[in-house]
């Protein structure tokens, strides 16, 4: 990080912006690249995700061990990113690096700071000059296209128009305030308005969940909005994949009231997931090949990845004395 | 930023190998940190992205109000220096 950074001494990043000015391309090439890999990297935890949710669904499973980590999981994300919106709304606030040194030097040096615009030839000038029409030349310009510098005549003109930058940015970090609040209310708030399965929060929620892994066809009787993607979604898409078939289903409730014995849903209620269809397709608790869009990623993978793992609970071996998991392979090619 | 990154992430696969998350645990207290863990150094991965992509932004920058800043720099620097002499 040099031209957006905060730290280090003035002295420091005025070498920093020397080096820039001296290699521009070396600079955008190794920011690029070093976005690229983070990228990829964030591609890559999901895998990680998925192999955290590997560990913690099979017969023998906790339920709370899905329930918690599902929770955490979409709490700590936003959390690092209402962080983030946090500090970039302080050093919004601030104004950029570049131009508060600008205009302190300029205050420091009074009125001989003013004069006509000296152009003098860098390295920045030549990169960007030598590019041409190129792909590179026209991004260049693209993004420089609303640089106050460009409309400056003299150096006075562009110190004012730095100052009404800086000015005018200040009312950005009221919007990254904004983003903020947002991500943090993230876990329980939905877009916008309070969720209605997490608006208590997680302590009477959790319980509720908890519900919904013993019985998928109870868990339906949850008021999720339509399109609501929380923590349940991903725990009954949890248990439809892991829990269902280990767990034995209640038949009926405190008071007395049958499960099983619930009104039918229409299928174009929009409080409809699908999820009965899901459960009587694959009712051994196997992972679905149906990509319904309330899963999360790392279910999806989960999904796409170990499908030959629950063959076990649908095929049965005729081979007497054969110990494989894996017996009927040929009905397992049909299917 | 980045080695930070990728020792979050050795540390997350190490996590997740121990006997933290195994599915007979009794109590939930692992998999949610791993969770929080998880889910923080995703928003890490954001956060880093992010501002590596706005500098290289900024890197595209027009150097106009950069050479400014250091022509009024040198000369506040050349005035500090002869004061002093």
């Amino acid at each position: 990080m040099r031209l957006l950074s905060e730290r280090g001494t003035d002295e420091e990043y005025v070498e920093a912006v020397r080096t820039w000015l001296a290699n521009p391309e070396g600079s955008w090439t190794r920011h690029i690249g070093a976005f690229l890999l983070l990228v990829a990297m964030g591609i890559a935890l999901p895998l990680l995700i998925a192999k955290g949710y590997e560990r913690m669904i099979g017969p023998e499973a906790n339920p709370w061990l899905m329930i918690s980590f599902s929770f955490a999981l979409r709490a700590g994300s936003p959390l690092a990113l209402a962080a983030f919106s946090l500090r970039w709304a302080v050093r919004v606030f601030r104004g950029p690096r570049l131009e508060r040194l600008m205009i302190r030097y300029h205050d420091e040096l009074g009125s001989k700071g003013d004069g006509t615009h000296v152009r003098d030839e860098t390295a920045a000038d030549a990169w960007i000059g030598s590019a041409g029409n190129s792909l590179l030349s026209r991004l260049v310009r693209y993004t420089s296209r609303k640089d106050y510098a460009l409309k400056a005549q003299t150096d006075r003109d562009c110190v004012a128009l730095a100052r009404a930058s800086v000015k005018r940015q200040k009312k950005l970090s009221f919007f990254f305030l904004g983003v903020c609040a947002n991500f943090a209310a993230r876990p329980v708030f939905h877009h916008g308005a309070p969720c209605v399965a997490a608006a208590n929060g997680a302590r009477r929620s959790l319980p509720m969940a908890s519900a919904a892994c013993v019985s998928p066809s109870a868990s339906l009787r949850l008021p999720l909005p339509h399109g609501c993607q929380d923590i349940f979604t991903d725990t009954r898409s949890a248990c439809l994949s892991g829990f269902q078939g280990s767990i034995p289903l209640r038949t009926q409730t405190a008071r007395g009231g049958s499960l099983k014995a619930r009104p039918e849903r229409s299928r174009t209620d929009p409080q409809d997931l699908g999820m009965d269809r899901l459960a009587e397709a694959f009712p051994y608790g196997c992972a679905t090949p149906i990509r319904h869009p309330q899963s999360s990623v790392a279910l999806r993978l989960e999904a796409a990845t170990h499908m030959p793992r629950y063959s076990h609970t649908h095929f049965s071996c005729d081979v007497a004395g054969c110990g494989c998991a894996l017996r009927d392979v040929a009905s397992l090619r049909d299917f | 930023m980045l080695p930070v990154a990728v020792a979050l992430c050795v540390m997350w696969l190490r996590f997740v190998t121990s006997d933290t998350l195994r599915r007979s645990a009794s109590t939930p207290w692992g998999a949610l940190a791993a969770g929080l863990a998880l889910g923080f150094v995703q928003g890490l991965m954001l956060w880093f992205g992010l501002e590596y992509f706005l500098e290289a932004r900024e890197s595209l920058r027009h150097p106009k109000a950069a050479r400014l800043m250091l022509r009024y720099h040198d000369a506040v620097a050349r005035q500090a220096q002869n004061n002093r002499s």
